[in-house]
């Protein structure tokens, strides 16, 4: 006779967790992908049924492709800064020196701070009317670099981008200074004894080590960079002021779904569905790529 | 143990507890302490009979008066309302009415999140225009008919809270679109509110050549330049052009209407600096200031700007047509409330709304908010602006995106900056609207 086999006791500890998750995310993530096939404004009875339609038109839609390039930017700027300023920040504050302490908490402080709260600090900070940057440029002789950076269409984007920056920087420091306490001091001593020169010895020694750092900070980079939604949002505005310069996938989405911060807004739900379920699929691949690319070095250099 | 002289009592850990303990029992009763000890007792006593007979009296009241929720979307106007919502309380003792406020650029966003999660407010306010048709066939909002006094509502109001055979609510207050001007500025250069566009854009020159900032036209959020836009328009099609424009017989891409479009890029060199990065609150705050010497901006505002500033000392005039025949202002309702259906105070939601457009409501609408929407109701002789607004506002057109053939104008030109950054010329611009208005030879 078989015996009845009872479930684990861990089974049941996880069971409440299980069921919120499922409750609260699993089944709305399900029910999007289904009303995402439907023409529903958000509001009321849910539309007519159109298949396919939404996703046809969010590959047709100028916006929606224009925002994801916006990421696409974003995330190529704060990757270039990611894997050459931010390691080169990490290295300083990995060496011994009384300031280390001090330094650590500045550089962190930002990621403490809500996205909005940044948001907010940027938009003063460059404001044309309140703003410190162009009165400060003026103040030290570089009158002439005084700018309306967030009403430039060419500018405003990358005001976002340094303000992104400043907030993702504190996160991917601490992820290679974690990184680098893992690099075996005996490596490094042995290299100099060999007579390596501080080059060879961070290219050949210290770089191999921090693989897995790299990876963690680019994939953890993707989502951040096309995630972006809140900082953006208090910047630039739901319709990405000025003239869409500032428009990032997720502020497409969220103005198709609850309206672009006007008085009179229609709002289009299933296309927004549609429109975060193409994000998440976008997110996804790019992810994948980026996992099994770094992956595979990891690999390598082990 | 340590001992507190001030309170007498002994924490543990100090040495000199045996010491206190001995003090504390060695205390003689005397007649005075034990007469003070009665006292007290009999105080504590009283006040503990009382506290039950307190308690049930206020949870009596608490369950007698039924609270209700309610949004606005203009925070500046707490003031006003706060008393508006005392003076109903004062006369329905058993509702107590819970008012809070979304912004205006986030209402709409923070209404529709609140309907789709179930949490929208008992009184429902709607931005006119289509929303409280779609709320209404959704079933969202009660049919209120013989509740609410609609024979006593302007027109203007009337047709946007009472359609389909039903009436459905009532705005709370009317507003007038002009052109907002600093007295002070005026006065000290000499200048007086232009007629036509030759002397708008003399006085624009004027005030830039003086080192004033002409214009407040914050385009963050292209709330602003949409109202530039439609009452330039306006002033060029007159209330039958418009009307024609719903029709279809008119186009705002005739080379005439082009105009409109073509003045607020000509002015663009004297709107303040910056202007496509600031925001609608920002501009206002500007104007109140004294830092822009003009402002689109409707009768709503002025408290706003008397928040501000409340020494601000401003007029207002209607937008001049090009030849100077007429002055055009577009004319709007603020939020229309009505019933929530899934409110389980419904009576209470009703009772309010329909006092709403009582005539003790609307003239303090008109005596300190912005233009009442009961018949009768006028601005008090001290409302200087309400007055002056009301002047302005004739001929009175509606505000675009109150109607459905133009209700599509908003979003159109809400997304068209191309205008002030060069990618969008006046033709351009003027079609990306005119694509957006669904013509109906009925209207």
């Amino acid at each position: 006779m078989k015996a009845i086999r009872r479930p684990r006791p861990q089974v049941w500890f996880l069971l409440p967790a299980a069921a919120l998750y499922g409750a609260f995310f699993i089944l709305p993530t399900l029910a999007s992908y289904w009303l995402a096939l439907y023409d529903w404004s958000g509001l009321g009875p849910i539309g007519s049924f159109i298949g396919l339609g939404n996703f046809k038109r969010v590959f047709q839609d100028a916006e929606f492709r224009s925002a994801a390039l916006h990421n696409v930017w974003i995330f190529l700027a704060l990757a270039l800064m990611t894997n050459t300023l931010t390691l080169f920040l990490a290295i300083l504050l990995d060496r011994k020196s009384w300031l280390r302490g001090p330094y650590r908490a500045i550089i962190f402080l930002p990621y403490v701070l809500s996205p909005v709260v940044t948001g907010f600090i940027f938009e003063i900070l460059l404001s044309p009317n309140i703003g410190v940057v162009n009165p400060g440029l003026e103040a030290v002789g570089l009158g002439s670099l005084q700018h309306e950076w967030l009403a430039d269409p060419s500018t405003a984007l990358w005001a976002i981008v340094i303000a992104l920056a400043w907030q993702w920087n504190a996160l991917a420091t601490v992820i290679f200074m974690a990184g680098l306490q893992n690099v075996p001091p005996e490596m490094k001593e042995a290299a100099v004894t060999d007579g390596a020169t501080t080059w060879k010895v961070f290219r050949h020694v210290t770089l191999p080590y921090l693989a897995p750092a790299f990876t963690v900070v680019n994939v953890l980079l993707a989502i951040f960079a096309f995630r972006a939604f809140d900082l953006v949002y208090v910047i630039g505005g739901a319709i990405g002021a000025p003239n869409g310069a500032t428009l990032v996938m997720g502020t497409v989405i969220y103005g198709n779904a609850f309206g672009k911060g006007s008085y009179v807004d229609t709002t289009r739900m299933s296309y927004a569905m549609a429109e975060g379920i193409v994000l998440f699929l976008v997110l996804g691949i790019i992810a994948a790529i980026l996992l099994v690319y770094l992956a595979r070095r990891e690999r390598r250099v082990y | 143990m340590t001992h507190d002289p001030g309170t007498g009592q002994v924490e543990p850990g100090s040495t000199r507890d045996a010491d206190g303990m001995a003090e504390l029992f060695e205390r003689r009763l005397t007649r005075r302490s034990a007469v003070r000890g009665l006292v007290a007792a009999g105080a504590a006593g009283s006040l503990m009979g009382a506290a039950p007979a307190f308690a049930r009296s206020t949870a009596r009241k608490r369950k007698t008066a039924t609270t209700i929720t309610m949004w606005g979307n203009h925070p500046e106007w707490k003031p006003v309302l706060d008393r508006l919502i005392a003076a109903f309380e004062k006369t329905h003792p058993d509702i107590n009415v819970e008012l809070s406020y979304k912004p205006g650029p986030q209402y709409t966003a923070a209404l529709n999140t609140a309907l789709a999660g179930g949490a929208a407010p008992d009184v429902i306010g709607w931005i006119e225009g289509d929303a409280i048709r779609v709320g209404a066939k959704a079933k969202q909002i009660d049919a209120l008919d013989g509740k609410i006094p609609v024979a006593k509502l302007i027109p203007a109001a009337r047709a946007q809270v009472a359609f389909n055979g039903h009436v459905y609510g009532s705005p709370l207050a009317a507003y007038t679109v002009g052109i907002f001007y600093q007295r002070p500025i005026f006065k000290k250069y000499g200048l007086k509110p232009p007629t036509n566009w030759a002397q708008l854009m003399a006085v624009t020159k004027k005030l830039a050549a003086e080192g004033v900032t002409p214009w407040s036209m914050p385009a963050k959020d292209m709330i602003i330049p949409y109202f530039f836009y439609i009452m330039a328009a306006s002033s060029i099609l007159g209330q039958d052009g418009y009307r024609g424009l719903r029709r279809g017989t008119r186009k705002v891409t005739e080379p005439q209407v082009l105009k409109a479009a073509q003045l607020m890029i000509d002015l663009q060199e004297y709107y303040n600096k910056g202007f496509q990065a600031v925001s609608y609150a920002e501009g206002k705050a500007l104007f109140a200031q004294g830092r822009a010497a003009m402002l689109i901006g409707g009768s709503a505002d002025y408290t706003g700007y008397k928040q501000v500033n409340p020494k601000v000392d401003v007029g207002v005039f209607g937008f001049p047509s090009p030849s100077g025949n007429r002055h055009v202002t577009v004319t709007g309702m603020e939020l229309l409330y009505t019933v929530n259906a899934k409110s389980s105070h419904k009576p209470e939601a009703t009772t309010l709304v329909a006092w709403l457009s009582s005539k003790g409501a609307q003239q303090v609408v008109a005596n300190e908010l912005a233009r009442p929407i009961a018949v009768g109701a006028v601005p008090s002789a001290s409302n200087r602006v309400g007055r002056e607004m009301v002047l302005a506002g004739a001929p009175d057109i509606p505000v675009w995106y109150s109607q459905p053939e133009t209700g599509g104008t908003f979003g159109a030109i809400t997304s068209a900056g191309g205008i002030f950054t060069g990618d969008l010329d006046a033709a351009g611009f003027a079609q990306k609207v005119q694509a957006s208005i669904k013509p109906n030879p009925k209207a």
